[in-house]
């Protein structure tokens, strides 16, 4: 099955920064500012169709580059939604987030698209760099089979994913404990990936953004969206989801990074 | 946020209150962290009074834990709130600590442990 990647990466960039997300008021460096057009030019593509699969990724540090890595890659026929994060925002968490992507993407080439492999082979990969940098990261891995109609998610302390369908929204994962808090198991859940069904991938500077009354955004509000992704694109999709966390943030800032993936069944980006 | 860190015979103890997240986190780590050694290899956390956790506060007790461990020590998490609690349980680390209801509590069994 082929990958439709629809942009060039050297424009990648330009529609998610009309998304709206408001971010710190704050002007960044410019040496931040080039290492945040870096960070996203380490991911593969923000937008990709396998199949009757569609998938569409943003991600916007606090402080320009920041802690989430994100990426969509086809292998072997099924889509592989990766989202993580490395815990604290900057350039240190960037750095962080570079290593662990690079290494989720090697793996991928080598070993396809299984997600229980893929996080085994990241954290023996990156788990002496880790302890070195006294750092952890969360990794959620995704694998779409398009044709089964099903997906397969092994997640290292991301909190959960949503995955809604006609019957219900569940939340999945995690399925182990972050990266560089001890060794990762290989678990993976799988579920029915059929037509009408989306999932929601975020980073916790989505759910844990509090408003003026410091309520945060939630789960609960997340699986609302998801239900709502399996009617809109993925990127209409992300872009409801940024809009519904700055009208519940209100006057309180965007406190986090924040990553989005949206991946529906059935319809195209 | 608010750090209280003393030192007894064999272990540090804490207690955090307010927001443990990274604006505060570099404070853990030198008021905390720093205090971790063999004759201190033990470390018992009140979080009965936290009410919000990112993950660089998780990323600063699992820092603490390597730094007990290192010196065949233990963290352990007390009256754990339920704002912690939660963000524990979602990113599974909940697995990794141990937890007691009570700073006396913890006292009892890491000194009966050492």
């Amino acid at each position: 099955m082929t990958a439709i990647v629809e942009r060039p990466a050297t424009v990648r960039s330009a529609w998610a920064d009309l998304l709206p997300s408001r971010v710190s008021t704050s002007v960044p460096a410019p040496e931040v500012t080039h290492a945040a057009r870096v960070q996203r030019a380490l991911s593969t593509t923000d937008r990709l169709i396998v199949g009757s699969i569609s998938a569409a990724s943003h991600a916007r540090g606090l402080h320009g580059a920041g802690g989430d890595l994100v990426d969509l890659i086809e292998s072997d026929g099924r889509l592989v939604a990766v989202l993580g994060d490395a815990a604290g925002h900057g350039a240190a968490a960037s750095l962080i987030a570079a290593v662990v992507l690079s290494s989720v993407q090697h793996h991928v080439a080598h070993l396809g698209p299984n997600p229980g492999v893929l996080l085994s082979a990241v954290d023996s990969s990156v788990r002496d760099m880790l302890d070195r940098a006294a750092a952890i990261a969360t990794l959620a891995i995704v694998a779409i089979d398009p044709a089964e109609g099903t997906l397969r998610i092994s997640s290292a302390g991301h909190h959960p994913v949503m995955l809604a369908t006609a019957d219900a929204v569940r939340r999945l994962g995690p399925t182990c404990t972050p990266l560089g808090a001890r060794d990762v198991c290989s678990t993976e859940l799988t579920a029915d990936f059929t037509p009408g069904s989306a999932l929601l991938i975020t980073s916790d500077g989505i759910t844990e953004q509090p408003n003026e009354s410091d309520d945060e955004f939630g789960l609960e509000r997340l699986g609302a969206l998801a239900d709502e992704a399996r009617r809109r694109t993925p990127v209409a999709a992300i872009a409801r989801v940024l809009h519904e966390v700055d009208q519940h943030a209100g006057a309180a800032e965007q406190f986090d990074d924040r990553a989005v993936i949206v991946v529906r069944a059935g319809y195209s980006s | 946020m608010q750090v209280h860190a003393s030192t007894e015979p064999g272990l540090v103890a804490v207690a955090i209150s307010g927001r443990f997240d990274a604006h505060g986190i570099d404070r853990f780590d030198r008021e905390v962290i720093d205090l971790i050694s063999a004759e201190h290899a033990h470390v018992i956390i009140d979080l009965a009074d936290v009410e919000f956790m990112d993950s660089s506060a998780l990323a600063g007790l699992v820092r603490a834990l390597k730094a007990t461990v290192a010196h065949h020590g233990s963290v352990t998490l007390v009256a754990v709130s339920d704002a912690a609690r939660i963000i524990l349980e979602l990113t599974r680390l909940d697995a990794v600590f141990a937890t007691a209801p009570s700073m006396a509590d913890a006292r009892a069994r890491v000194l009966t442990a050492a």
